[in-house]
């Protein structure tokens, strides 16, 4: 792979909105005008607490929104557009250019079928393989992951695998035809801390040696700050700031940021303390004026209630925030 | 196995209640002559205390001897239960077979297709089938189909397959209702399901989706409303046989019972009884076969 072909992104969303119920623009807004591109090899994370919207982004990608979701915008996958795609042309691309990995590895997996018939189909499928080669290459790729004795655990069913190791079935299954994209949706919120490093390795070891670009969603900070090369911080369906990993982490000034890192209870802190956290709830719908985290912020100027920040450049990174980054500018 | 102690359970609690209902099999008959009267209980031991009766009745159960029949003169009830019990399985297990075909394929198009005129024609066959009883639905087709467009015949039987079709259809209906909604409603929740979004996420395309993934865990709820089913269903209805002629098994519960034919009360009741254990047993195997997890257990 040449260095130019290297810097095209994979997977590309632009001014990605998604609408539940109603016609139109008239329904319910969760996702409003987000924008982000992922490389080979690179790890994004999108960040946000629950109800931000986040896990509708993945869908929306898969072309998996439940019913009365749209979704409006561009989604480019290796150059391609696929929103708006039929569903029969999606399935072409599903579990074969792109795949996704759910995060709940207990509810996840068909109850009924052997593991090795759920990670052979999609090679049947994508790839036109026997059933017998199939097997073989399953069997790989779960040695792969790290499940031991993987020739005979393939005949296992869903029930007879613990959480984590049935989360390596997933990695597993959904890297079988080696796609350009993969998509986790909170991989390890299921999971105990000591699968979970083991885990967030795998995913690291899986963009380095296979160049997948992964979008990794998740409310964690450790988890981004251990894994991710960029970071998206979404609220209220909308990006409040964007820019490389360790620049966001080690000087976060979306006042959302702060606060999101600034409630992360760290190892050092004295017992006893209170944990910092951040006022109010999150607000449905998306499409309010003014800033979606407006409510909750405690740099609020009057300007925040009325107009929406525009997402622009500052400090390494992409900042949409009328307080933060300006006092710079006047100083 | 462990249906034995229910089967020693049910004919234990079947002839005692049966004695303590009053009446007897010979109270009906115009008033015999006292010495006649001590003869034909004596013919049936009758006049044997209880206990001991009883006792002969197990001994010659165990060797699937129930003895002449008290009404049906010069009929043995084994005879009468394997005659009747032809007829109404052959006619019960095809009527089976057709609900749970229709059935299942009513709801699960249904479900596929939810909230549309499929699923809303799909729902009033259900309906209709659930709702109007059998004994009109009979009568109904023995109207249109035999009398006026002489298709088949209204009623009788001589083991050909056209004295058979009407009865089929008319026993089905009711479960193919049943079957309908218990599928529709079950197909719609498990499609709902993640390991559902898994499938389709996996690019399988919505026919694989829907047979592979999503059939094997909707029919649950169907097989198991189909054992308890079958049984009913195979051990005869009073109502079919009476409104088809049919010489089925079903009509012997209710003649027995009325006429005090103990002999043929107990016979019926422990051939029902172990319908209703095999046809149990039988949907254990099959769930079994079809969920891992119970299988595990």
């Amino acid at each position: 792979m040449t260095d130019k072909c290297a810097d095209l992104p994979v997977l590309s969303v632009k001014h990605l909105s998604i609408y539940f119920g109603g016609r139109g623009h008239a329904g319910l807004q969760v996702v409003n005008n987000v924008s982000f591109e992922v490389r080979a090899g690179e790890i994004v994370g999108i960040v946000g607490e629950s109800g931000s919207g986040k896990s509708q982004i993945l869908l929306s990608i898969m072309g998996l929104l439940p019913d009365g979701g749209r979704a409006a915008g561009s989604v480019r996958l290796l150059g391609r557009e696929i929103l708006g795609l039929p569903q029969s042309d999606l399935d072409g691309l599903r579990g074969a250019a792109m795949s996704m990995v759910f995060q709940d590895p207990m509810t996840c997996l068909t109850p009924h079928l052997r593991i090795s018939r759920q990670m052979t189909e999609v090679l049947v499928r994508h790839r036109g393989m026997t059933e017998r080669a199939a097997l073989s290459a399953a069997v790989r790729m779960l040695e792969l992951v790290q499940i031991p004795d993987a020739r005979h655990r393939i005949q296992f069913y869903p029930h007879e695998f613990s959480g984590g190791m049935r989360q390596r079935v997933m990695v597993a299954t959904s890297l079988l035809c080696r796609p350009a994209v993969l998509l986790a949706d909170e991989p390890t919120t299921a999971l105990d801390v000591t699968i979970q490093a083991q885990l967030l390795k795998l995913f690291a070891d899986i963009a380095a040696e296979f160049g997948t670009a992964i979008l990794i969603v998740t409310h964690d900070f450790g988890v981004v700050s251990e894994l991710c090369d960029r970071i998206v911080v979404l609220y209220g369906g909308a990006v409040m700031e964007t820019g490389l990993a360790p620049d966001i982490i080690s000087d976060p000034q979306h006042p959302y940021t702060r606060g999101l890192l600034a409630a992360m209870p760290g190892l050092h802190q004295t017992p006893g303390t209170q944990l910092f956290t951040i006022p109010g709830q999150i607000l449905p719908g998306a499409n309010r004026p003014g800033c979606p985290f407006c409510q909750r912020c405690t740099d609020k100027i009057p300007v925040c209630a009325t107009e929406r920040p525009v997402l622009r450049a500052g400090s390494g990174r992409h900042i949409a925030c009328h307080v933060a980054g300006r006092a710079e500018v006047v100083a | 196995m462990q249906g034995v102690p229910t089967l020693f359970a049910l004919a234990t609690v079947t002839f005692f209640i049966m004695r303590i209902a009053p009446g007897g099999p010979f109270s009906g008959n115009r008033q015999l002559p006292k010495a006649i009267l001590e003869n034909m209980k004596r013919s049936f031991h009758l006049d044997e205390p209880i206990w001991q009766q009883f006792a002969r009745f197990l001994w010659n159960a165990l060797q699937f001897d129930f003895g002449p029949s008290m009404m049906y003169r010069d009929y043995s009830v084994a005879r009468l239960i394997v005659d009747g019990a032809t007829v109404s399985m052959e006619i019960g297990l095809a009527a089976m077979l057709v609900a749970t075909v229709v059935g299942v394929g009513l709801g699960t198009a249904g479900a596929v297709r939810r909230n549309t005129s499929v699923d809303y024609a799909c729902g009033f066959v259900a309906v209709i089938g659930l709702a109007v009883p059998i004994f009109v639905i009979g009568p109904l087709l023995q109207l249109v189909v035999g009398l006026q467009w002489k298709l088949l015949p209204i009623a009788g039987w001589d083991g050909t397959w056209r004295y058979k079709v009407l009865p089929i259809i008319v026993l089905a209906l009711p479960n193919i209702g049943y079957i309908a909604r218990l599928m529709r409603g079950s197909m719609i929740e498990v499609l709902r399901a993640d390991y559902i979004r898994t499938a389709r996420a996996k690019g399988l395309g919505a026919r694989l989706v829907l047979w592979r993934h999503a059939f094997g865990s909707a029919i649950l709820p169907v097989v198991a409303y189909l054992g308890p089913a079958t049984a009913i269903t195979v051990t005869g209805s009073v109502v079919i046989e009476q409104v088809f002629q049919i010489p089925g098994i079903g009509r012997y519960f209710v003649t027995g019972a009325i006429n005090r034919d103990y002999t043929l009360v107990m016979g019926v009741t422990l051939f029902y009884g172990t319908i209703i254990i095999v046809a149990n047993a039988l949907t254990d195997i099959v769930q079994a076969l079809l969920d891992p997890r119970i299988r595990h257990e």
